[in-house]
């Protein structure tokens, strides 16, 4: 079982490999950042985001809604519980 | 107090609870399904029950979409909101516009076929209806105010440098949405229409599905309707495309999803039956509702290519 740092860790591979241009900015995100007024992720790029958390963490998140991934602690919690 | 009075009491009482509890219930059902919903969903693919392949398809799409530059779009509503959509540029001079169903994500139903169409020398323009996502707007009126936004947003492609023909691809209530427009639609540049999986007619649609899930409609459709009226501010009859089909003159191409069984075959036939202009239909073997693409693949959007090449 991951960690919640390990989580973080790959949430931020993740969110690198969307926008390379914003590696450094990226260092800087915790469990308290938003997702979408902090890091901009809207529509596609949320999307692209659950696409990705179920590739990289081998799970299904199945119905995903918007207030499920408010903040980066929120999409932890998420792939923590599909984890157990 | 004699012991009728107090029969007539206890009588009238439950009454009044029996109507005050009804029409809470009807409140709760047209929240559900007319309301914009507090906690939309991203990801349904749990929900359509695709296979394997299918949600591959769908996420490899996405995500190859997301590498192509695209920025947001924001257009002010004739009622006053501000509707937001994704514009995927290139140098072509015509765009299709993208409008999704009901509660859907546009990406969900549109992911596949905006990759597609970028890349056949498409700019694809894929929106977020009323009440859904960026969108303002608190109700979702099934097509009635959904059309106007149709008409807005045709403005606004039209007003695009260099932009020669336009194109409408809507599924299930963005289809209809595009329906009801159709007789509407003033800008010669819009050469085709595309329908999938459309309703005519709403309260047709909620008998039917009422039917095929066995709930009781009858004893809820008047008092939805006083909700309708007064709150989302429309009718059951203000969404029936019968008329402004008959009186539609732009070329569309209907899509039926074979094993749609949320909008029956009659709605399409209907459909059909009733576009006045020049028409072609495509079946998709196999296909649940609002998935022609991920069911029909490459073969069902080369169809579609080829009608839109053919009829120009």
């Amino acid at each position: 079982m991951l960690s919640r740092n390990e989580i973080l860790e790959k949430l931020k591979e993740i969110l690198v490999a969307m926008d390379p241009s914003k590696e450094g900015e990226l260092d800087n995100v915790n469990e308290s950042t938003r997702l979408v007024e902090d890091l901009g992720l809207m529509s596609i790029s949320l999307l692209f985001m659950v696409v990705s958390i179920e590739e990289k963490f081998n799970v299904e998140l199945g119905d995903v809604s918007v207030n499920d991934f408010v903040t980066v602690k929120d999409a932890i919690d998420h792939i923590e519980k599909c984890l157990k | 107090m004699s012991w009728w009075l107090i029969v007539l009491i206890v009588f009238i009482g439950f009454g009044l609870l029996f109507i005050l509890s009804h029409y809470y219930v009807t409140y709760l059902i047209f929240t559900k399904f007319f309301k914009r919903q507090k906690n939309e969903k991203i990801l349904r693919l749990a929900y359509h029950n695709l296979n394997e392949e299918q949600t591959t398809y769908l996420k490899e799409s996405i995500r190859e979409l997301h590498s192509h530059p695209h920025h947001e779009i924001k257009i002010k509503s004739y009622d006053n909101k501000i509707l937001v959509g994704d514009l995927y540029k290139n140098s072509s001079d015509r765009i299709i516009i993208l409008f999704h169903g009901f509660q859907a994500d546009n990406y969900m139903n549109f992911g596949v076929q905006a990759l597609y169409f970028l890349k056949h020398n498409y700019n694809v323009l894929i929106i977020d209806e009323r009440a859904h996502k960026r969108s303002e707007g608190k109700y979702i009126t099934y097509g009635y105010y959904e059309h106007h936004d149709v008409l807005s947003w045709i403005e606004y492609a039209s007003s695009l440098k260099d932009i020669k023909e336009i194109i409408l691809y809507g599924i299930s209530m963005g289809g209809t949405s595009i329906a009801l427009a159709s007789e509407k639609i003033k800008e010669n540049k819009v050469k085709h229409l595309i329908i999938e999986d459309a309703y005519t007619n709403l309260e047709k649609l909620a008998d039917n599905i009422a039917t095929t899930q066995h709930i009781p409609f009858g004893i809820f459709k008047r008092e939805l309707g006083f909700y309708i009226k007064h709150l989302s501010k429309t009718n059951w009859n203000d969404i029936d495309t019968a008329k402004s089909l008959a009186n539609n003159k732009i070329h569309t191409i209907f899509v039926r999803s074979e094993k749609d069984s949320i909008v029956d075959i009659s709605f399409f036939n209907d459909n059909y039956n009733n576009c006045a202009a020049k028409k072609d239909k495509i079946f998709v073997p196999e296909a649940k509702h609002a998935w022609a693409t991920l069911y029909g693949k490459e073969s069902y959007l080369n169809e579609l290519n080829k009608y839109l090449g053919e009829n120009n």
